[in-house]
């Protein structure tokens, strides 16, 4: 049996990272934006995705690591393409200790392209998700998103 | 607000089930078989329905078996410990739990609605939105 020490994987994307610019945040909402250049949709909503963890570990002062759990009636543009400026906006509408529901959509010239409902649950750093190397990361990740 | 009414809604619709099946005395995870995400779910809908803090891990009695090892190793009495850890539930159900511990998780529909019971009767929020 052979066995596979390191697995890579090609998402054809030059960076994971799908957001070009976080522009506001409060206590329970955030917003950014992303251009997109005639890409598929599934790419505008890993943009939601990750604006609304963003928030998730913003308000928890990255002390936990948040990952999606869930994405409830997701609404999507017919032709499944996206193309130009997209302002991405999320609202924080219910919550626990652990996890995180969000109502999150991304429109183009004041028309709704996608929206739907997104659940984030949180745990602590362990071994698996190790403390130093993501907390850093993502705190460096956000300031830099937050640039103007 | 009936809560019972409101949690059968609630766990209707996460778990898709019919909510004439749900009763006061029904284990969440022993019979509703519902899982981690579920429980998630549902707390963030008990936030958004009744406008209460949820904390997972006292809502879903999630440090009972952890409370219960506690007890033993610090030799205190059971009965007791668990009062103190978990304040919303009776001193009759919770010696029904500690009974009931050997058949798997003890969770059950009313244990869910005593501790948003306690919640609104005890402590008032701020909403998300509010905050």
């Amino acid at each position: 049996m052979n066995i596979v020490s390191k697995i890579e994987i090609n998402s054809g994307l030059e960076d994971f990272v799908l957001l070009d610019k976080i522009s506001e945040t409060g206590a329970a909402t955030i917003a950014g934006k992303k251009k997109y250049f005639n890409d598929p949709v599934y790419l505008g909503i890993e943009s939601l995705a990750q604006l609304g963890a963003y928030h998730v570990r913003f308000i928890n002062d990255f002390e936990i690591h948040a990952f999606l759990l869930k994405i409830n009636q997701c609404a999507i543009p017919a032709n499944h393409i996206l193309n130009g400026s997209y302002l991405l906006k999320g609202t924080l509408v219910s919550q626990s200790k652990s996890a995180f529901c969000y109502a999150l959509q991304a429109g183009k010239e004041n028309k709704v392209q996608i929206e739907g409902e997104f659940l984030y649950a949180t745990i602590d750093y362990d071994h698996m998700f190790n403390k130093k190397t993501l907390q850093a990361h993502y705190r460096r990740a956000f300031s830099c998103l937050k640039k103007e | 607000m009936d809560i019972l009414e409101e949690i059968k809604k609630i766990l209707a619709e996460i778990l898709d089930i019919e909510n004439h099946i749900i009763t006061p005395e029904t284990y969440l995870i022993r019979k509703l078989g519902a899982e981690s995400i579920d429980l998630l779910e549902l707390a963030v809908a008990i936030n958004s329905r009744f406008n209460i803090d949820v904390n997972d891990d006292e809502i879903f009695l999630r440090k009972l078996r952890q409370y219960v090892t506690e007890a033993k190793q610090q030799n205190n009495d059971l009965l007791r410990y668990l009062v103190e850890k978990l304040p919303f539930l009776s001193r009759k159900r919770l010696e029904n739990i500690i009974a009931d511990l050997e058949g798997g998780p003890t969770l059950k529909v009313k244990d869910i609605i005593s501790y948003i019971d306690f919640q609104i009767n005890n402590f008032t929020v701020l909403s998300v939105v509010d905050v």
